[in-house]
């Protein structure tokens, strides 16, 4: 699962309830989805899950 | 349409919310096939463990969206490492005659909440009957606004 090349970054996702993981983007798509699935009921793809993701050199500045 | 629940239990003897999202109001999305009490009670199940009582208390218009309020009483067991905050006591939001409040906070959707359960404690047989004792002194404070005015 890698979106235009992205996989080598390193990403961090957060949920508005504070939940947030950071690594690969494969690792962060596959635990946000699986997040958005069994806590808040939500279906989300790929694309939107990086599309809200900032790399994680960003988020932690 | 959204489920928003706060998971309440008793922290030695005072309510507390907590839940997977810690204190903060926990949102469930619900479809439109969905049964809202359904899917609220199987998500709870499955993340926190089973729940004491589930209960919507009240419904609002947020975030483009209508937006369920649901109180769910849980054992402290299943409390675990989740974060918990102590509920604290509250105004609550009013509406007009024929309108809703411009805006609710958190904390008046949560004092609401219990203080639907405390009615509910007095008038329904099976939350009398499933509420654990130690919520009957928690729940005789969450009395009609007028009265608590008075004391």
């Amino acid at each position: 699962m890698t979106i235009d090349g992205a996989a080598e970054k390193r990403w961090t996702s957060r949920c508005a309830c504070g939940w947030s993981v950071t690594g690969s983007a494969d690792l962060v798509i596959a635990a946000t989805i699986e997040h958005g699935e069994r806590i808040h009921n939500m279906a989300a793809t790929a694309e939107q899950v990086m599309a809200r993701a900032v790399p994680a050199d960003d988020s932690e500045t | 349409m959204q489920a928003e629940v706060f998971v309440v239990w008793l922290d030695g003897g005072q309510p507390a919310l907590t839940g997977p999202c810690g204190p903060a109001p926990w949102l469930i999305e619900l479809g439109s096939g969905d049964h809202p009490v359904e899917v609220v009670e199987r998500i709870v199940r499955d993340v926190v463990g089973p729940p004491t009582l589930v209960h919507s208390t009240s419904w609002r218009r947020d975030r483009d969206a209508v937006v369920l309020s649901f109180v769910v009483v849980i054992d402290g067991e299943l409390v675990g490492e989740m974060e918990s905050a102590p509920i604290v006591r509250a105004s609550l939001a009013r509406s007009t005659a024929t309108a809703a409040p411009r805006h609710i906070e958190t904390s008046a959707v949560v004092e609401h909440g219990l203080r639907h359960l405390a009615w509910l404690a007095q008038d329904d047989a099976v939350v009398a009957e499933e509420l654990p004792a130690a919520w009957r002194p928690v729940l005789d404070g969450y009395v009609p606004e007028p009265f608590r005015s008075l004391g």
